[in-house]
C-alpha cells in the first residue's frame, strides 16, 4: 500500500486536516440522517477523504467493503434507445458514479440511472438505515440539462436516497441545486498542516524526517496533500536517510510545461509558436486538463517576468482562460494565450532594449 | 488540316472505311449544295404562313417584311376579344345575294359609331378576324361607306332574324342574320374583290374586271410570286444575318430558336470536340482497340479520322450557314496548312489534301473557332502519331484491349457525354445509353448490359452496340449502387480466366452473338464482354467507384482553356447574329469555370432577351454563378493567397488616382464576395479553420511583434466559440458569420506567395492520441483495488500520482538477486512493493507481439511510463533491472493467485457451502469409515501440508482493513475451519472417540475444497502444493 492509502483517515475522528468539518459533519450524521450534501473544492484537498469517512461513519465498516461495477444500461428517450456504459463503485449501502463520463448524454444518467438508483429502497438487511447514499462525482462538469433533472430527483426521492455530490468548483453548479444542498467547502490544507501530515506519515513509518525538508516537500506540493505524501513516499524510496538539501520529484508535466515557458521566453516568433503548440497538444494528449496547464503556464512565465508585465499577462491569462471554458477546443486558446504573451513580451523587450 | 502519315492515307486507300471515305468528300459537297437549298426552303417555307393572309387581306406587300405573320401587336387581343361575334360578320354575307358589294360593305358600317367612342376599340378587329377564320367573306374593306342597317343597337330596326353582339365595352348590338344560299355568289364576288388589289400593284391589271381570267390561273399566279418574294426575302435575310442584325435572327430562325444551343452546336465529328485532343484520341483508340472482337479486323491505327475528320465537322457545325460557304469556297488559302502535308508522297493524296484544305479554308472563313481547334488538335494529333510508332499494339489473346472498361472523369459540362457518344459514333457504334433517369438496380442494370452486348438490332439501325453508362457515380452510390458495380465488375471480368474458350467466343461473337451467349447461358456462366463499356462519372473518387477504377482505362476531363473554349463560342456567336465581345466571352469562360454547357445556356439565354453580352453582365448577378464544389485545398490557397488585381493593373494607366482607388475598392469588394460565396458555398468552416489553424504559422507574414498572429489566433478563437456555441444549442444560424472569421483571417495574413499547405492531422492525430490515453488511465483505474480507484479520478492521477509512484515502485536499493536471498528487512519491502503493484492494479508482463524487442524482458503493463512521457523531453523515472522486473512479476503473479485461489473458496464456503459438503462427501466418508486406524498419520501429513500451503495455513486473525489479500487467503483458511466446526464440532464434543478424526477430516476437507490451479509458461500454481497423503494413494 502507498502512504497515501495507508494513513488515508477511514473515520471522521482521525481526519487530522480538515478537523473542523470532520466534526460538523459527525455531528451531523450523529442523528443517523443528514441532508444532501455539497462538497467542493480544489482537486487533493480531501473532499473524497472526508466522504469516504462519512459513509463509514454513517454505515460502518460495510461501507468500505466496495467492488467496482461496469455497467451497461439501455436508455429510452422518445424513440431512440441509448447504450450507456457507466463504471459504478458500491457498496451495500452506497453507490458512486462520474455521470460526467458520458460525456453529452449525461441527462440521461441522471433522468434515468439515478432516478432508477434512487428509487428504490435499500435492502435493509440489519435494518440500519432506511436510506442510501448516492455520490456523484464532478458535478460541475454535468451539462446543464443534466443538473436540471437532477433538481427533481433531489427532491422527490428523499425519503429513499441521499445525494452526495462532489465538484471541484461550485460555481458550475446550477443555483438551484446548490441550494438544495449543504455545502461543504473543502480547502486546499495550509502548509503547516500538511508538514504535520508528513511528520506523522514518517513517525509511524519509523522515519526521522528533517523539519526543513518536510517544509519544501509541502512547498512543492502547493498546498496538495495527496502529492505532499506521494513526493515523501517517493523521496524515501529513492535516497532514504533524508538530507536537508535532498532533491523533490518534481512532476513530469509540470516539468514539461517549464521548458515551454523557457521556450516561449527565449524567443517570440511563429516559428517558434508552432513549436510550442507541438508541446502544448503533447500535454493536453497525456490528459491533463487546459485549465490545469494554462494556470501553469502563466504561473511558469510569471517567474520570468518583470513585474511591470505581471498585470498584463494576468489579465489576459484570465481573458483566455475564459473562452478556453467557454469553447471546446482548448489548444486554440492556448495558443492564443503563448501568442498574446509573446506579443506582449516582445514589445516590452522593444521598448526596454531597442 | 492535320498531317496524314502516310500509312494512315495508304490504309484509307484501302478503303477500310469505304463507306467513309470514299463518298465522303462528293457527300459533303452535295450537302453543301443541300444546305443551301433546305435554308432555301426553309425561308419558303416560313413564308406561306406570313404570306396568304396578307395577300388575302388584299394588303400591298411592302409591309409584310417588317411586320410579323401574326396580327399587328396592338390589334392582336383585341382581336382575339372579337373573335365570337366574328360569325354574325361572316354569315351575313351570303345574305345579301341581292346586294353589291358595296351593301356589304355598308353593312359594317355600325360598328364605326363605337370604336369613335370605345377609343378605338372597334376598328382593330378588322384584319385579324380575315386571317384566322380564312374566310373570303372577312376581306370586307374598312373603307367601305356606313350603308343600311345590318347591325344596329336596337333589334327592330333590323329586318328577319338576328342575334346579340356584345363588344367588349359592354355594348351591345344586333346583327342581322342572313338566310342560306348566294354564299357562293358572294365568294366569288369577293375573290374578284381580293385580287384587284395585287392586280392593281404588280400586275398592272387596274380597274379591269378579272372576270375572264380563271381563278385557278390567278392562284398559280400567286403561288409563283410567293415563291419569288420568298426567295427574295430569304436573301435579305441572309443579307441581314450576315450583317448579324438581332432582331432579323429572332425573325428568321423562329423554329430553330427552340433548339437549345447546346445541342444545335453539340460537337458531330470527331475534330468538333472541344475537350483535350488527347484525351479525344485516347479514347478513340480505346474503342477502335476493339475492332478485331467486334468487327473481325485487324485493330489499325485509328488515324484516319485525322484525314476526314473535317468533312464530318463541316456537316455538323456548319449546315446552318452552309448555303453562304458553298459559294464562298475558295480555293486558295492553303498555304497555312501546306507544311502539314509536304511530307506527303502520293499526288493523289495531295489533291485530296487540297480539297480538304479548301474546305478548311471555308470553315476558317467562317469562324475562328474552328481554325483555332484545329490548330489544337495538330498537336495532339502528332503526339498520337508518335505513340503508335511505339509497340502499344499488343496483340491481346482475344481481340479485346487490355481494359474491357472506360472511364471517363471530370467536372460537369465538359463533354465526356458527348465524347463518348461522338467516339462510338466514329468507330461504328451505335450509343446505347443507360443514365442516372434509367433504373439501375443490380439486375436491370445487369439486363441492360448483356443485351447491350449480345443483342443486335434485326431491323434499322444494324451496327454494334456500345454501351455508355452514363452519371455512374450520382445514382450508383449506396447499397443499391455497388450491387449494380459489382454486376458490371462481374461481366467485365467474365472470360478473364478462361483465355481459351475466350478466343473462340471472339470469333463468334462478331457475326453471331446470340446462339453462343445462349450457349454460355445454359452452362450458368456470364457471358464475357465482347463490346465496349464506356462509363462516365463527375467524381472519380466516389467510394462506389473503387473496384470499377482498377479494371478501367481511366481518363481526367480537364477543362478546355477559356482563350480556346471563348473562341468556340465566339463563333457561336456569331452564328447567331449575336454580338459579343471576346472579353466578355472569356469572362463568361472565367466565371462558368469552363463548363462548356453552361456557357452555351447562358449565351443562349442572354441572347433571348435580346441584350449584346457585355463584361457587366457576367460580373453582375444576370448570370449565375457555378455552384462548384471546391476541394478543400483549393479554399485554402484562396484564404492564403491573395492574386494580384487583374483590373487594377489593366486600367491603371488611365484613370485617375482617385478613379483607381476605386477601382481597387471594387475589386476588393468584388473579392470579398467571391471569397465569401466560396466559404460558405464549401460549408465546413471547423475544417477549413482548422487548416488554416496548422497552416497559418508557416505562411509568411510580415510582423514586427506578432501583432497578426494574436489578432489570427483571436479570429480562430471566436470561430471556435462560435460552432461550440453552434452545437451545443443548436443555434444554426451562426454558422452565416462563420465565413467572416475566415475573411478576417484572410485579410492578415494573405499575400500574394503561392502557399504550401498541408493537410491537418494534427488535431486528429491529438484526438485520436488524447482518447487512446484516457483509455488506458480508465482501464487502469478499472485494475486497481476499488479501495483505492474510488478515491481518484483520472485527472488526479495523471496530476499527482504518475510521477511519484513511478519513482516509489523503482527502489534504487533494492538488490537484484533471488528472493531467498534477501534480507528480512529486504523482503518487507518487496512485499510492500508488491502489494502497492497490486492495489494499483499494474505488474511487470513480457511484451509479446511485433515490433517487441525480446530483450528488454518484462514492462509495465499497463504502460504507466507513457503517462509520464512527453515528447521533446527525456524520460526521468529510473527503471528497475530486467532480473528485479522478473522477480516482482514473479511475485505479483504468485500473490494474486494466492489472492484468487483465497477468494474463491472464500466464495464458495460462504455462497455454498452444502455443495462444498457433498463434495467433500466421500473422502470424509473413507476418513470416517476408518477413523482409528490411522490418526497418527494423519495428523503429521496435515501439519505438514500445512507448512506447504504457508500463509493459507497460518493461524486466523481477524481480518484487517488495507491488507487485503493477505486478509483474504487468511479467511480462506478460516473459513474452512469455521466450516468444518460448524458441522463437527457439537459431535466432537459429545463423541470422544472420533476426536483425532476431526485435523484428518478437516486436512481432507481443505485438499478437496482447494481447486487444482494450472499455469503455463510462468508463474507459480499451487498445484504442486496440493496437500496428498500417502494414505490415499495406497487406499
Amino acid at each position: 500500500m502507498l502512504w497515501v492509502d495507508k494513513y488515508r483517515p477511514h473515520t471522521l475522528e482521525k481526519c487530522t486536516v480538515h478537523a473542523q468539518e470532520a466534526e460538523h459533519l459527525k455531528n451531523l450524521v450523529s442523528s443517523g440522517d443528514c441532508p444532501h450534501l455539497l462538497f467542493y473544492g480544489p482537486s487533493g484537498a480531501g473532499k473524497k477523504t472526508l466522504i469516504m469517512a462519512l459513509l463509514r461513519d454513517m454505515y460502518g465498516a460495510g461501507a468500505e467493503k466496495v467492488k467496482v461495477e461496469n455497467k451497461a444500461w439501455k436508455v429510452e428517450a422518445g424513440t431512440r434507445k441509448i447504450d450507456l456504459e457507466l463504471t459504478t463503485v458500491s457498496s451495500n449501502y452506497h453507490i458512486e458514479l462520474t455521470p460526467s463520463d458520458v460525456g453529452f448524454q449525461d441527462r440521461y444518467v441522471v433522468q434515468e440511472v439515478i432516478k432508477e438508483m434512487a428509487k428504490s429502497r435499500p435492502l435493509t438487511v440489519d435494518g440500519v438505515k432506511g436510506f442510501k447514499v448516492l455520490v456523484l462525482n464532478e458535478v460541475d462538469k454535468l451539462s446543464k440539462e443534466a443538473q436540471h433533472s437532477l433538481r427533481r430527483t433531489m427532491e422527490k426521492y428523499s425519503a429513499a436516497c441521499r445525494l452526495v455530490l462532489c465538484c471541484n468548483s461550485a460555481s458550475k453548479v446550477i443555483e438551484a441545486v446548490r441550494s438544495r444542498c449543504l455545502p461543504i467547502r473543502v480547502n486546499l490544507p495550509s502548509q503547516e498542516e500538511i508538514i504535520k501530515v508528513l511528520h506523522f506519515v514518517s513517525k509511524k513509518e519509523g522515519l526521522t524526517l528533517p523539519s526543513a525538508f518536510a517544509g519544501r516537500i509541502a512547498l512543492a506540493s502547493q498546498r496538495n496533500l495527496r502529492r505532499a505524501i506521494l513526493s515523501l513516499e517517493a523521496c524515501k524510496v529513492q535516497q532514504y536517510p533524508f538530507t536537508d538539501n535532498q532533491q523533490v520529484q518534481v512532476m513530469d508535466w509540470e516539468a514539461y510545461i517549464t521548458e515551454i515557458a523557457n521556450d516561449i521566453v527565449n524567443e517570440q516568433s511563429p516559428k517558434r509558436l508552432f513549436m510550442v503548440r507541438g508541446k502544448l497538444y503533447e500535454l493536453l494528449v497525456n490528459c491533463i486538463p487546459p485549465e490545469v496547464i494554462m494556470k501553469r503556464l502563466m504561473l511558469e512565465l510569471m517567474k520570468k517576468l518583470d513585474s511591470e508585465l505581471k498585470h498584463e499577462v494576468c489579465h489576459w491569462a484570465a481573458f483566455y482562460e475564459h473562452r478556453m471554458q467557454q469553447g471546446s477546443k482548448a489548444i486554440f486558446h492556448l495558443e492564443a494565450f503563448v501568442a498574446k504573451f509573446m506579443s506582449i513580451y516582445k514589445k516590452f523587450l522593444i521598448a526596454t532594449f531597442g | 488540316m492535320e498531317e496524314p502519315d502516310f500509312d494512315e492515307l495508304e490504309w484509307m486507300a484501302q478503303g477500310e472505311f469505304p463507306d467513309e471515305e470514299d463518298f465522303e468528300p462528293p457527300e459533303d459537297l452535295d450537302e453543301f449544295e443541300e444546305v443551301v437549298d433546305t435554308s432555301k426552303k426553309r425561308a419558303a417555307d416560313g413564308q406561306p404562313e406570313s404570306k396568304p393572309p396578307v395577300v388575302l387581306n388584299g394588303l400591298p406587300k411592302k409591309p409584310r417584311t417588317e411586320e410579323p405573320p401574326g396580327p399587328s401587336q396592338t390589334g392582336a387581343p383585341k382581336a382575339r376579344a372579337w373573335s365570337p361575334p366574328r360569325p354574325t360578320f361572316d354569315e351575313p354575307a351570303p345574305d345579301e345575294v341581292p346586294s353589291t358589294s358595296g351593301r356589304q360593305e355598308r353593312a359594317w358600317s355600325p360598328p364605326r359609331p363605337p370604336s369613335g367612342r370605345g377609343d378605338g376599340a372597334w376598328s382593330p378587329p378588322r384584319p385579324p378576324p380575315a386571317e384566322d377564320t380564312g374566310s373570303p367573306s372577312t376581306s370586307a374593306r374598312p373603307t367601305s361607306p356606313p350603308p343600311a342597317k345590318k347591325l344596329s343597337r336596337i333589334a327592330a330596326e333590323i329586318e328577319g332574324d338576328c342575334m346579340p353582339i356584345t363588344g367588349p365595352t359592354g355594348e351591345r348590338v344586333y346583327a342581322q342574320l342572313d338566310g342560306g344560299g348566294g354564299s357562293r355568289v358572294t365568294s366569288a364576288r369577293q375573290l374578284r374583290e381580293l385580287f384587284k388589289a395585287p392586280g392593281d400593284k404588280s400586275e398592272g391589271l387596274g380597274g379591269k374586271p378579272l372576270l375572264g381570267e380563271p381563278i385557278e390561273k390567278l392562284m398559280e399566279r400567286i403561288e409563283q410570286e410567293r415563291l419569288e418574294q420568298a426567295i427574295k426575302d430569304s436573301e435579305v435575310l441572309a443579307q441581314k444575318l450576315q450583317a448579324a442584325s438581332e432582331t432579323d435572327v429572332e425573325m428568321s430562325d423562329g423554329p430553330q430558336e427552340e433548339m437549345l444551343w447546346v445541342d444545335k452546336y453539340a460537337p458531330r465529328a470527331f475534330t468538333e470536340l472541344l475537350s483535350d485532343e488527347q484525351t479525344n484520341r485516347e479514347v478513340l483508340r480505346w474503342i477502335k482497340e476493339w475492332d478485331p472482337c467486334v468487327f473481325h479486323r485487324p485493330s489499325r491505327p485509328p488515324t484516319s479520322f485525322v484525314a476526314h475528320a473535317p468533312v464530318a465537322s463541316y456537316r455538323g457545325g456548319f449546315t446552318a450557314r452552309g448555303g453562304r460557304n458553298s459559294t464562298g469556297l475558295q480555293p486558295g488559302g492553303r498555304g497555312g496548312d501546306r507544311p502539314d502535308w509536304k511530307h506527303l508522297k502520293e499526288a493523289k493524296f495531295q489533291g485530296r489534301g487540297r480539297g480538304f484544305g479548301e474546305q478548311q479554308n471555308g470553315g476558317r472563313g467562317g469562324g475562328r473557332g474552328f481554325g483555332e481547334q484545329q490548330n489544337g488538335g495538330r498537336g495532339g494529333g502528332r503526339g498520337f502519331g508518335d505513340a503508335l510508332q511505339a509497340p502499344v499494339f499488343k496483340k491481346p489473346s482475344d481481340g479485346r484491349p487490355e481494359q474491357k472498361v472506360l472511364l471517363l472523369c471530370g467536372a460537369p459540362g465538359l463533354g465526356k457525354t458527348t465524347l463518348a457518344h461522338v467516339a462510338a459514333h466514329h468507330c461504328g457504334y451505335r450509343v446505347v445509353e443507360v443514365n442516372a433517369s434509367d433504373d439501375r438496380s443490380a439486375n436491370s442494370l445487369k439486363q441492360r448490359i448483356l443485351d447491350a452486348v449480345q443483342m443486335q438490332p434485326v431491323m434499322g439501325d444494324r451496327r454494334p452496340n456500345c454501351l455508355v453508362i452514363d452519371e455512374i457515380d450520382g445514382a450508383l452510390n449506396g447499397a443499391e449502387g455497388k450491387g449494380a458495380i459489382d454486376a458490371l465488375l462481374a461481366i467485365v471480368n467474365a472470360g478473364a480466366s478462361g483465355s481459351r474458350d475466350s478466343d473462340k467466343d471472339a470469333d463468334e461473337a462478331g457475326g453471331n452473338h446470340l446462339a453462343p451467349s445462349k450457349k454460355k447461358k445454359k452452362k450458368g456462366a456470364v457471358k464475357k464482354l465482347s463490346r465496349p463499356v464506356i462509363c462516365i462519372c463527375n467524381d472519380m473518387y466516389a467510394p462506389a467507384l473503387r473496384q470499377l477504377r482498377q479494371v478501367a482505362k481511366v481518363f481526367v476531363f480537364a477543362p478546355p482553356a477559356p482563350s480556346r473554349l471563348a473562341t468556340r463560342l465566339k463563333f457561336i456567336c456569331t452564328k447567331e447574329g449575336y454580338s459579343a465581345d471576346t472579353r466578355a466571352l472569356t469572362a463568361l469562360c472565367e466565371h462558368t469555370e469552363c463548363d462548356v454547357r453552361a456557357c452555351l445556356n447562358t449565351l443562349q439565354f442572354l441572347h433571348r432577351r435580346g441584350k449584346a453580352l457585355r463584361l457587366a453582365d457576367i460580373s453582375s448577378q444576370v448570370v449565375g454563378r457555378k455552384d462548384m464544389t471546391h476541394n478543400v485545398f483549393e479554399i485554402w490557397t484562396e484564404l492564403f493567397q491573395r492574386k494580384k488585381s487583374k483590373a487594377g493593373t489593366g486600367t491603371a494607366l488611365s484613370g485617375s488616382p482617385a478613379m483607381q482607388g476605386t477601382m481597387t475598392r471594387n475589386a476588393e469588394q468584388q473579392e470579398f464576395h467571391r471569397i465569401q460565396n466560396l466559404l460558405s458555398g464549401y460549408g465546413e468552416h471547423d475544417f477549413v479553420m482548422e487548416g488554416v489553424h496548422e497552416n497559418f504559422l508557416r505562411m509568411r507574414y510580415h510582423e514586427g511583434t506578432l501583432q497578426k498572429t494574436v489578432e489570427c489566433l483571436e479570429w480562430m478563437g471566436d470561430s471556435e466559440l462560435m460552432s461550440r456555441r453552434v452545437h451545443s444549442r443548436q443555434h444554426f444560424f451562426l454558422m452565416a458569420y462563420q465565413p467572416a472569421t475566415l475573411q478576417a483571417v484572410r485579410r492578415l495574413i494573405a499575400n500574394p506567395e503561392r502557399p504550401h499547405i498541408e493537410f491537418p492531422k494534427t488535431y486528429n492525430k491529438f484526438r485520436a492520441d488524447h482518447s487512446s490515453q484516457r483509455q488506458l488511465l480508465q482501464s487502469w483505474q478499472m485494475e486497481m483495488d476499488p479501495g483505492v480507484a474510488r478515491g481518484l479520478n483520472p485527472s488526479a492521477i495523471i496530476r499527482d500520482l504518475v510521477s511519484p509512484l513511478l519513482d516509489i515502485v523503482a527502489p534504487p536499493t533494492l538488490r537484484p538477486v533471488a528472493s531467498q536471498l534477501l534480507s528480512e528487512k529486504e523482503k518487507g519491502e518487496v512485499s510492500e512493493l508488491v502489494d502497492t503493484m497490486i492495489g494499483y492494479g499494474f505488474t511487470y508482463k513480457l511484451q509479446t507481439g511485433f515490433g517487441v524487442n525480446p530483450g528488454a524482458g518484462p514492462q509495465l503493463d499497463p504502460a504507466l511510463g507513457r503517462l509520464a512521457a512527453f515528447e521533446g523531453r527525456p524520460f526521468q523515472h529510473r527503471e528497475l533491472t530486467v532480473t528485479l522486473r522478473e522477480m516482482l512479476a514473479h511475485e505479483v503473479s504468485l500473490q494474486i493467485i494466492r489472492k484468487e485461489g483465497a477468494a474463491r473458496a472464500a466464495r464458495a464456503a460462504a455462497v455454498n457451502p452444502s455443495k462444498l459438503g457433498d463434495v467433500s462427501g466421500s473422502p470424509a466418508d473413507v476418513t470416517r469409515s476408518r477413523p482409528a486406524k490411522s490418526p497418527a498419520k494423519a495428523e503429521p501429513g496435515a501439519s505438514k501440508n500445512g507448512g506447504l500451503n504457508g500463509r493459507a495455513e497460518a493461524p486466523p486473525r481477524k481480518a484487517e482493513n488495507g491488507k487485503l489479500e493477505k486478509k483474504v487467503v487468511k479467511a480462506a483458511a478460516k473459513v474452512y475451519v469455521n466450516y468444518f466446526e460448524r458441522f463437527k464440532k457439537p459431535a466432537l464434543k459429545r463423541n470422544g472417540v472420533e476426536e483425532e478424526a476431526v485435523p484428518v477430516q478437516s486436512v481432507t476437507n481443505i485438499r478437496d475444497a482447494m481447486p487444482v490451479l494450472y499455469k503455463f509458461h510462468e508463474g507459480f500454481t499451487n498445484a504442486v502444493r496440493r496437500p496428498v497423503l500417502v494414505k490415499d494413494l495406497l487406499g
